[in-house]
């Protein structure tokens, strides 16, 4: 449903187009003008808006648009403070200011704004930064903020494991917790984002593929290097297999050791039961 | 209770925001009500939801947000407004409060309270949309005056004008934030005087204290320091004619310890001491009808 007030529109839509525009007001009016954005009786900007004693109408507009930026730009400083770190405060608004030109808000929740800004790290071609990496830290971080608002599920317990006869575990599945997320990045980036949470100082790593859970327990966010097995069966209990079929897709893994395999698995789920990793077990 | 709604006057209230989360639960400090920032608890299930959960046991809760948009001329959210309708059912709270302003256009969202064109074209637009909000949530919106920092040429009408005649029109209820009142007066070259005179106290149910940066030639709500002298003046002039109103601080930026918070919205007490129980008349500086700006 909307209400007609063109007048009210085509003003609205100038003022965004003016006070959002990443290289500025004065690119911004280019731009309004370009596409033919002219508020009824804006002869010329004064008309539109009214200079006083004090500030001309580029200043007032120029109030809105540096809060339209800050304001963004600090959400996303907020959202990421090891890619901040590591590309440090004027790189990163440089690239925010860039991202948030592709990625305009279109939500009133702010935390969807960043949505994108892992890919859109990774789609970057700057020969100074290791984009990958940035990349990597980016969507762990990104992981980070995405379980915060997940809901706090009652974890399974040891008692309603021990009720479940031997024969049904094959085909039982154990539902995670939402709050969690798997990832496979380029790059270990625990120690880079370990030392800065210990306010030290960690180099960047070389490459080397490694998984990651990044999990909520209680109200406190962790994250931890999983091996690749163990990223294997998580992600297929996350995907609603049955317990057998997700162990079977471990052993299938080329140059799975699958003796080590079954010594190594009550080790993992008593961890993943320490740390309230699962939510439900069904049955079909 | 002396308001259009019998809506009540809840004491002197904080605005509630993360940083004092845990020191509210373990305290349970001595403040009469909070509000908070609807949007911040609309989409997560997560510990800020847990949190509201545990305070509106102790506390009313009033919601406050920023992003109805009321004044876009985007079709409305009704998506924004169904999940907006069920935390204001989960928390029961008194009323529903947002601002005289649009906030995106066109599927942008700029997070910020953009200034509506004063006129009777947005006047319609704006009473059209509120009717409409209103019906959708079966409760009054409590509409607050913003703080702005420009003036549109297609203005003809003062906005505290527009504000009253929009909420006679729209039958809503009024928030009343001083310090906008005087960050807009000073920004505009306005009288504070002429703008409280144009508000219809009778639908004033809440009122807003805050902090402001005073940058010479203008100045900006960033919700960071301590209310000033003048704001305090004008709060005080305000509740002689409203009688007891709900009163909020908001503290939004370098936000200081709950102690802080408190011995500022108590400073509000002294102001509200002597007013009792009143009933709140019409405000007899009102004048009726509109003014041109120009």
């Amino acid at each position: 449903m909307s209400t007609e007030a063109p007048g009210v529109r085509t003003l609205q839509q100038w003022m965004m187009r003016v006070v959002t525009h990443h290289e500025g007001i004065e690119s911004g009016l280019q731009a309004a003008a370009a596409d033919g954005i002219q508020p009824a009786g804006g002869g010329s900007l004064e008309d539109i808006v009214l200079a006083n004693d004090r500030q001309g109408s580029r200043e007032q507009l120029q109030i809105y648009a540096y809060m339209y930026f800050a304001r963004l730009i600090e959400v996303l400083e907020g959202e990421y403070p090891s890619l901040l770190f590591l590309l440090g405060e004027d790189r990163f608004a440089h690239i925010a200011r860039s991202y948030l030109r592709d990625h305009p808000s279109s939500h009133y929740n702010l935390a969807r704004l960043s949505a994108a800004f892992p890919d859109y790290i990774a789609s970057l071609d700057h020969s100074d930064i290791d984009t990958a990496f940035a990349a990597a830290l980016a969507r762990v971080e990104r992981a980070m903020e995405d379980i915060l608002d997940e809901p706090a599920e009652a974890p399974i317990t040891y008692e309603a494991l021990a009720t479940v006869p031997m024969e049904r575990w094959a085909g039982a599945r154990l539902r995670p917790i939402r709050a969690m997320r798997l990832l496979q990045l380029s790059h270990p980036v625990n120690p880079f984002m370990n030392a800065l949470r210990e306010e030290s100082f960690a180099p960047v790593p070389s490459p080397r593929e490694v998984a990651m859970c990044v999990h909520r327990h209680g109200f406190q966010v962790y994250r931890h290097e999983l091996e690749i097995e163990q990223f294997q069966l998580l992600s297929e209990l996350q995907g609603g297999a049955r317990l057998g079929e997700a162990i079977e897709s471990v052993a299938l893994i080329p140059g799975a050791d699958t003796a080590k395999l079954m010594t190594a698995l009550a080790g993992w789920f008593e961890s993943w039961m320490a740390d309230d990793l699962f939510a439900a077990i069904d049955f079909d | 209770m002396s308001n259009r709604w019998n809506l009540p006057d809840l004491g002197l209230g904080i605005g509630l925001r993360s940083p004092h989360f845990g020191y509210v639960l373990d305290n349970e400090p001595t403040v009469d009500w909070f509000e908070i920032v609807s949007e911040n608890f609309m989409d997560t299930q997560g510990r800020p939801l847990a949190v509201l959960d545990k305070i509106t046991e102790r506390y009313p809760v009033v919601m406050h947000g920023v992003g109805m948009s009321i004044g876009s001329t985007d079709p409305v959210d009704f998506d924004y407004l169904r999940r907006l309708k069920a935390l204001a059912d989960r928390i029961d709270t008194p009323w529903l409060g947002d601002h005289v302003c649009w906030t995106g256009v066109a599927g942008h969202n700029g997070h910020d309270l953009y200034p509506m064109p004063y006129n009777e074209e947005s006047l319609a637009h704006m009473v059209e949309r509120i009717r409409i909000t209103q019906d959708f949530l079966e409760r009054p919106l409590v509409l607050e005056n913003p703080s702005t920092y420009l003036c549109f040429g297609s203005s003809t009408m003062a906005e505290e004008d527009f504000i009253a005649a929009m909420a006679e029109q729209a039958d809503c209820a009024l928030l009343l934030d001083v310090n906008n009142v005087y960050v807009t007066c000073r920004n505009h070259d306005l009288d504070p005087q002429r703008y409280l005179s144009a508000i219809p106290y009778d639908r004033v149910v809440q009122i807003h204290l805050a902090g402001h940066t005073d940058n010479g030639d203008h100045c900006i709500d960033t919700h960071d320091d301590y209310v000033c002298d003048a704001v305090w003046e004008l709060y005080g002039q305000v509740v002689r004619g409203t009688g007891p109103v709900a009163t909020l601080l908001e503290w939004d930026d370098n936000i200081p310890d709950f102690d802080v918070l408190l011995t500022e919205v108590g400073k509000a007490r002294r102001f509200r001491k002597g007013l009792g129980g009143r009933k709140r008349l019409r405000n007899p500086r009102r004048r009726e009808g509109g003014q041109r700006v120009h």
